[in-house]
């Protein structure tokens, strides 16, 4: 390659770095003002260099077999569009595919990003229909959250939350004295430090690896609603 | 009016630029497609796995571009790789003309104008770079500005054609 040839590449990729060096500051000064993730451990997340990634599967709910050979870790947003999408269009395959098989084993981890004014509420609202009937009922009112909302961030009313409950036969009592305490703000907010720590700064992040005895698995990182074929080709490869 | 003096020259430019612009595109929708998930583009490319592996996740991954966007982020996706595709070959073109007419200066001022300045030449202007650079990096990073990164794409390829049709440098 010609020396000028090689000053042309070279003006292109410049042009290109300063661009988004720009865009950079632009996003950063725009963002500045906003509530900081609640972690004190954002900068000790992983580049996103291909290698695997630990994470941890918490002590957050379980879809199937909990000996199952593969972890899925899902951290999403009940209110983010393509969580929803993910909900519809792939979920329902890798359900019937892997996780009912006992091949899979997923788990949802909370990212409710903090423009999406009820996602979180959301979020510990599951966590609630949880206390009182275990992994299965989350995973029930988990399914009627996406099924209902129409997310984009106030996709579903609050009100709606304890006659979710309700339909699912839950103590709406006990559910709305858990919902109102806060008692599981915290367990959220957990989820959205540890999700920041593993590099999961959208939503749908989803981590897939081997499971281990303490749970903390060496993901693949899949950022988006990306479809079933995605899903499939890396989980048979780690059921190789 | 000025928009109609472009029209005639401009479609044989295009059409004459229209496989370079089309490769072009095809590579930038391919990059911001594989940037979503580059971690997983690098891991599945690098690692050590069979070739129906690699093609399977890339497949995957591109069909993921319907997936993972709204209709109208894949749409502005879209016309953001076609007006950097049709940039890119423009100013290729340009930069080949200005070679002809002698070597190239560059000059890079200010904090984040890049600029171009040729022999002398006022129709050469080329500092659209920079816009062409900000817009195509505003259309990839995807913040929510690609919008503006679409303006600036169109304001860039506009400046270009305007250039590169003009059949004299005036002074």
């Amino acid at each position: 390659m010609s020396g000028e040839k090689i000053k042309i590449v070279l003006l292109i990729l410049g042009a290109f770095v300063i661009g988004s060096l720009w865009t950079k500051v632009q996003y950063l000064e725009k963002t500045k003002n906003q509530p900081p993730l609640p972690t004190n451990n954002v900068a000790q997340a992983p580049s996103d260099n291909g290698a695997p990634i630990k994470v941890s599967v918490d002590d957050d709910p379980v879809l199937g077999d909990k000996n199952a050979k593969i972890t899925l870790i899902d951290f999403s947003d009940y209110e983010c569009p393509f969580c929803k999408r993910h909900f519809t269009d792939t979920y329902p395959q890798l359900k019937k595919d892997y996780i009912d098989t006992g091949k899979v084993k997923m788990v949802f981890r909370d990212l409710p990003l903090n423009f999406h004014a009820n996602a979180a509420r959301e979020a510990e609202a599951a966590e609630c229909a949880r206390k009182q009937g275990g992994d299965a009922v989350y995973f029930q009112y988990h399914d009627q959250i996406f099924t209902k909302t129409t997310s984009n961030g106030t996709g579903l009313a609050l009100e709606q939350l304890p006659i979710i409950a309700k339909d699912l036969k839950l103590n709406v009592d006990q559910f709305q004295q858990c919902l109102d305490s806060g008692e599981f703000k915290n367990e959220v907010e957990k989820d959205l430090a540890d999700a920041a720590k593993v590099g999961a700064t959208g939503t749908p992040t989803f981590f897939i690896g081997r499971s281990t005895a303490d749970g903390v698995i060496d993901g693949i990182k899949i950022v988006g609603a990306q479809p079933f074929s995605a899903f499939k080709a890396i989980i048979d490869e780690k059921l190789k | 009016m000025l928009a109609l003096n472009l029209l005639a020259p401009s479609k044989q430019l295009l059409m004459k630029n229209l496989s370079s612009t089309l490769i072009i595109s095809a590579v930038y929708l391919l990059f911001v497609t594989l940037l979503m998930n580059s971690g997983l583009a690098r891991d599945t490319f690098l690692g050590n796995y069979g070739l129906g592996y690699k093609a399977q996740i890339l497949i995957s991954l591109l069909q993921g571009m319907w997936t993972s966007m709204t209709g109208t982020g894949f749409a502005i996706l879209i016309i953001t790789s076609v007006l950097t595709g049709a940039n890119l070959s423009l100013l290729l073109e340009k930069i080949k003309d200005l070679r002809d007419q002698g070597p190239l200066r560059l000059v890079v001022g200010g904090s984040s104008i890049l600029g171009i300045v040729s022999s002398g030449c006022a129709a050469c202007g080329l500092p659209i770079l920079a816009l062409l650079g900000i817009g195509g990096s505003l259309g990839a990073l995807g913040f929510g500005l690609s919008y503006l990164a679409v303006f600036m794409l169109l304001i860039s390829f506009y400046l270009l054609l305007k250039t590169k049709t003009k059949q004299v440098c005036k002074i």
